[in-house]
C-alpha cells in the first residue's frame, strides 16, 4: 500500500472513530412544546400527578417525582416544570388534554411517557407517563434496595422524554436502562445540552 | 505497510474507541433467551402492512401490523398464516402518538418477534410485551450479527 492510501486509510478511520464516539450525544425525537411568540419565557407546561404507587406512600412518592421535575427546572434550558394538581384523572395514557404521571397497571418495563404530537407542525399537544405498579417495587430512600427502582431516578428520565430528548448513552441520565438498587439522580451535561438545544437557555 | 495488516489494525482501533458503557448497555438489555423463555409466541416473517386508528374513546392511537409468517419456533402460528400484531403508538388525522421504547415496523421488513396472543374488540391477534426489545431485525439473513437459522435455533 503507497502513503497516499495509507493516509486515506488513517483519514476514513479516524472519521469513523468521530461518528462512534458521537453516539453518546443526546438525541431528540423532533417535536417540542409550542414556543408562541411573545409568550412567557421561560415557557413552562402544567402538569398533574396521581401518586398512587403501592411500594411507597404517596407523600414521598410525590415528593420524589417533584424533585426530579425541579432538578430539570434549575438545569438551565428555557422551560419549566409547572406542578399544577395532584390529580387521578387516568390510570392509562390518554389524550384528554391533562398532562400527567401516574402509576398503573403497566409491565413492559418500569416507565414508559407518550407523547401526543403533530405530525405536520410537530409541537407536542400532551404527554403522559405511566409507571408500572405492582410488577415493579418502588423506593425513595438511599441506598436503593437492591430489590427496587428509585423513583427520582425514573422520573429524570421520563421528564427528559417530555422534553423531546430521546434515549441516549451512559452516562447520561436519558440512557434506556436501569438496574435494580440503581439511583442516577443527577442531569449529566449532554442531557442538559440536549435540553438547551430544544429549549434555548434561560 | 500491507493492507491485510493494515486493516485489522484500523478495526481494532475503533473497537477501542467504542464509547464506554455499551457491554453495560447490552448486559441490560433481555437477552434472545430471556425473551424465548417469556414469550409463548416466537415467529419470524415479513411486515406486509400496517394500518394505524384510534381506540373506541378516541384518545390513543393503535397500529395494527400484518405479518406475513414465514416460520414458527414457538407457539401456534404457522408458516404461510397472516397474522397481525398490535402496537401503542402511530399516526392518524394529523396526531403522531409515540412512546419511549416504541417499536415501529415498516412494510416489506423481515422481522423475528416474540409475541403473546391477544383479543382487541373481538379480533383475535398478538402484542409484542416487550415492544421495542421483542423485534428483531432481519438482515442479509443475520440477527444480530448472528446467522437467521442459528438464532432461531438457539430459541428452541
Amino acid at each position: 500500500m503507497n502513503r497516499a492510501a495509507l493516509r486515506l486509510l488513517l483519514v476514513l478511520t479516524a472519521v469513523v472513530a468521530l461518528v462512534v464516539t458521537s453516539a453518546t450525544a443526546y438525541v431528540l425525537s423532533g417535536d417540542s412544546w409550542p414556543h408562541p411568540a411573545g409568550g412567557p419565557m421561560p415557557m413552562t407546561e402544567t402538569w398533574a400527578l396521581c401518586a398512587n404507587t403501592v411500594d411507597v406512600n404517596g407523600l414521598s412518592a410525590a415528593g420524589a417525582v417533584l424533585t426530579a421535575a425541579q432538578t430539570w427546572n434549575a438545569a438551565g434550558a428555557r422551560f419549566r416544570f409547572n406542578f399544577g394538581a395532584f390529580q387521578c384523572q387516568s390510570s392509562t395514557p390518554r389524550l384528554d388534554g391533562v398532562n400527567q404521571v401516574t402509576w398503573g397497571e403497566f409491565h413492559q418495563y418500569p416507565a414508559a411517557t407518550y407523547v401526543w404530537a403533530s405530525s405536520t407542525t410537530h409541537q407536542i399537544y400532551e404527554v403522559d407517563t405511566i409507571i408500572g405498579d405492582f410488577y415493579y417495587k418502588w423506593s425513595v430512600v438511599l441506598p436503593t434496595p437492591s430489590d427496587s427502582l428509585d423513583i427520582q431516578t425514573v422520573m429524570l428520565h421520563e421528564f427528559g422524554h417530555w422534553l423531546d430528548l430521546d434515549h441516549s448513552s451512559p452516562p447520561a441520565v436519558m440512557q434506556p436502562f436501569i438496574d435494580y438498587g440503581e439511583a442516577r439522580r443527577t442531569l449529566t451535561q449532554d442531557d442538559i445540552d440536549g435540553a438547551i438545544a430544544i429549549y434555548g437557555c434561560g | 505497510m500491507h493492507r491485510e495488516r493494515l486493516l485489522p489494525a484500523a478495526l481494532l482501533t475503533l473497537a477501542a474507541l467504542a464509547p464506554a458503557g455499551a457491554v453495560e448497555l447490552r448486559s441490560a438489555r433481555p437477552t434472545p433467551a430471556a425473551l424465548a423463555a417469556e414469550s409463548p409466541v416466537i415467529v419470524h416473517g415479513t411486515v406486509a402492512a400496517t394500518r394505524s386508528e384510534w381506540n373506541e374513546s378516541r384518545d390513543f392511537i393503535w397500529t395494527f401490523v400484518t405479518l406475513n409468517v414465514a416460520g414458527s419456533t414457538k407457539g401456534a402460528a404457522r408458516a404461510g398464516q397472516a397474522i397481525e400484531i398490535r402496537i401503542p403508538n402511530g399516526e392518524v388525522d394529523g396526531i403522531r402518538q409515540r412512546s419511549s421504547n416504541q417499536v415501529v415496523f415498516d412494510p416489506g421488513e423481515e422481522v423475528v418477534v416474540f409475541l403473546a396472543p391477544d383479543v382487541y374488540r373481538g379480533r383475535p391477534g398478538f402484542v409484542l410485551p416487550r415492544l421495542g426489545e421483542g423485534k428483531r431485525v432481519v438482515r442479509d439473513g443475520t440477527v444480530d450479527g448472528v446467522p437467521l437459522a442459528t438464532f432461531l435455533g438457539a430459541l428452541r
